[in-house]
């Protein structure tokens, strides 16, 4: 919902509240005054009837059928001046509330009874036209209350609708900044500053995190290559012993294991900054055929027999992703397979399925995509593949699943 | 003695590479293949070079003190058209790897590399270069035509597969050295050879390259060091 809804929505309870209360005391103030003014009237009708007998020696005449009634009753009694709301019967036969007024009179040595009666206004009537007027207040109100809001937000929140928009585009992989207004409403104004520093703020320490990553690169790789340009030179010697032959070969190997690990290292952190960031249609048929290219050397050394069903299925990625993506979970499954084996490897236009044949595992399934988790049978890895895997997925909104059910192990993505 | 028509010539060749320790491995084994290196650290060495001297090879390292190695490329190209550049870099950078090539650079290789792989891609840019197609190599009873996939021997072809010439041509270029096992992986299979967990599918193939060359009349070329990887050369 909206905040200028919002608030209108506030601000119409808070008025009908206001109206509820303000219509109820304007009731009873109005009813107040008008029957202040009756008594008033009535008794300006006695001081008249009163001054009238007084100078003429007669009655006036009666007035039965005025809104003041005046009548006259002969009475021998003389009674006290009595003033007292009652109900009675009006012309049309109905229940009525009246006020009445009686009082003695004298005329020509005959004592009457003198009756004011002025109808008083019916409380449903009164009620009634209050309510009216006031729902004709609100529906006005109302109408204006809209105008506002949305020549508000036409005109004062536009600024801010521009932040959001801006906000909303924003793209930390892109060179260029937020292009903020620049408004006259300080709240807005310090609101665009704020957002503008924190931005700008972002982009540096995400570029600085960049640079560190490739910076880091740099430093290790350089050293590696050193190393490696030495045991290779060195190993071109004739004249070292078979002892110191086999270290040099130990520190070799390492090296390039190192040299492996921090490529993958490397992989990951470029992979979690979203540093692949272009995407395109990528033909995994047609890629998943190139990659078992890639390996046929391999499945054919370890004697596995690949089947393979795969219908034709574009997605949208990064295609060096793509490609680590597949390397990994294919490399993976010729690693860890058992000689004479099997592949199953299947495209839906729903999941991307491979299935290998494989010794038991020695870690949870769980904890397989987790960093540095590797079984021990093969040293040689650094257990990063199926993270690096995982990453991907994850950049993606892609589902990844293990299951092992008796000796073969299957990966499952859910596109 | 060893005939071969690709390197009776001395190359002249510019290394551009800050670190001194890389650096004079590389002059060492560039010196050992018989070429004249001539090595400079920075970029305004670099540059200047670039735009006085006429190099048949340049070997240049991308990040630099003082500029890019990119600079130095386009001086190069600039004076001399015809020199064969491959860049070194330290970050697999795909835009730096495209615009390297962009700007006319021949090959680019990532470190750590395994100076085995950097010979043999200069061997194969320097053939490109001076031949333009149309070149043999020869050792001893070998003859090779790397632009027809053809090998040769005593006038007979061999048939071999694209993996064997591969293999055979990497040998031939690294004649007379150690080559690694490892190195050997990584020029064939490059990422593939991640899949394995040993490096003994390589040894099926060597098997097989070697009995086609002996069978077809050949010596055996192919000897094995140590554990370490195998050795190309003459008896």
């Amino acid at each position: 919902m909206k905040l200028l809804t919002k608030t209108g929505i506030y601000y119409l309870i808070i008025t009908l509240l206001l109206f509820a209360v303000g219509g109820t005391i304007f009731y009873f103030s109005l009813r107040n005054i008008i029957n202040e003014s009756i008594t008033e009237r009535i008794y300006d009708i006695r001081s008249r009837v009163l001054s009238y007998a007084e100078k003429t020696g007669s009655l006036p005449p009666e007035s039965p059928l005025e809104m003041y009634k005046v009548i006259f009753i002969q009475s021998p009694l003389s009674v006290k001046e009595n003033l007292q709301d009652t109900i009675m019967t009006d012309e049309d036969n109905e229940l009525e509330p009246f006020r009445k007024l009686t009082f003695s009179i004298q005329s020509s040595g005959i004592n009457y009874i003198a009756v004011i009666t002025k109808p008083l206004v019916e409380s449903d009537d009164l009620t009634e036209s209050i309510a009216y007027s006031l729902s004709i207040l609100t529906g006005i109100l109302l109408v204006v209350l809209l105008l506002l809001n949305w020549w508000l937000s036409k005109n004062l929140w536009k600024p801010f609708y521009k932040t959001l928009d801006e906000l909303k585009r924003f793209d930390l992989n892109k060179k260029e900044g937020m292009n903020l207004p620049v408004v006259k409403t300080s709240e807005f104004r310090i609101l665009n500053d704020e957002i503008r520093k924190m931005t700008e703020k972002i982009k540096q320490d995400y570029q600085s995190l960049k640079e560190f990553t490739e910076n880091a690169s740099h430093e290790i790789q350089t050293p590696l290559a050193i190393i490696r340009s030495k045991l290779e030179l060195m190993i071109q010697s004739e004249n070292i012993p078979q002892e110191q032959m086999k270290m040099i070969q130990d520190i070799y190997e390492s090296t390039n294991r190192l040299s492996k690990l921090n490529q993958s290292l490397l992989l990951l952190a470029k992979i979690e900054n979203r540093q692949f960031h272009e995407t395109q249609n990528v033909d995994l048929k047609v890629l998943i055929k190139k990659k078992l290219e890639m390996f046929e050397d391999m499945i054919a050394f370890k004697s596995i027999r690949v089947e393979k069903q795969l219908a034709a299925r574009e997605l949208r990625i990064n295609p060096q992703l793509a490609d680590i993506l597949l390397s990994n979970i294919i490399g993976n499954a010729i690693r860890h397979n058992i000689a004479n084996g099997n592949i199953k490897i299947v495209l839906t236009s729903t999941d991307f399925i491979v299935s290998n044949s494989g010794n038991p595992l020695d870690v949870s399934p769980e904890l397989l995509f987790d960093r540095f988790r590797k079984s021990s049978s093969s040293s040689e890895s650094a257990g990063l593949g199926l993270s690096i895997v995982k990453q991907i997925c994850d950049t993606y909104n892609l589902k990844i699943n293990y299951t092992h059910d008796q000796g073969v192990h299957t990966i499952l993505i859910a596109f | 003695m060893i005939h071969d028509t690709c390197n009776t010539t001395t190359l002249k060749i510019l290394l551009v590479e800050d670190e001194s320790a890389l650096g004079e491995s590389l002059v060492t084994f560039l010196k050992k293949e018989g070429h004249l290196c001539e090595w400079v650290k920075n970029f305004s060495a670099g540059d200047e070079k670039a735009a006085m001297y006429q190099y048949d090879c340049a070997l240049i390292d991308i990040g630099l003190p003082g500029g890019s190695g990119l600079d130095i490329l386009k001086a190069l190209k600039k004076n001399n058209p015809k020199t064969g550049i491959i860049i070194i870099s330290a970050k697999n950078s795909l835009d730096d790897k495209i615009s390297g090539l962009d700007l006319g650079a021949d090959d680019y290789i990532t470190k750590p590399f395994h100076l085995a792989e950097l010979n043999s891609r200069l061997n194969s840019v320097l053939r490109r270069r001076n031949f333009e197609g149309s070149n043999e190599i020869v050792f001893e009873k070998l003859k090779i035509v790397p632009d027809k996939q053809e090998a040769w021997i005593n006038g007979k072809i061999i048939s071999l597969t694209k993996k064997e010439f591969d293999l055979l041509l990497f040998f031939i270029s690294n004649k007379n050295r150690v080559i690694t096992k490892e190195s050997i992986a990584e020029h064939g299979w490059g990422d593939g050879s991640d899949a394995a967990d040993s490096f003994d599918f390589i040894y099926s193939h060597i098997k097989n390259l070697r009995k086609k060359i002996m069978d077809a009349g050949g010596d055996d070329y192919i000897k094995s060091v140590y554990g370490m990887g195998y050795k190309f050369s003459a008896l």
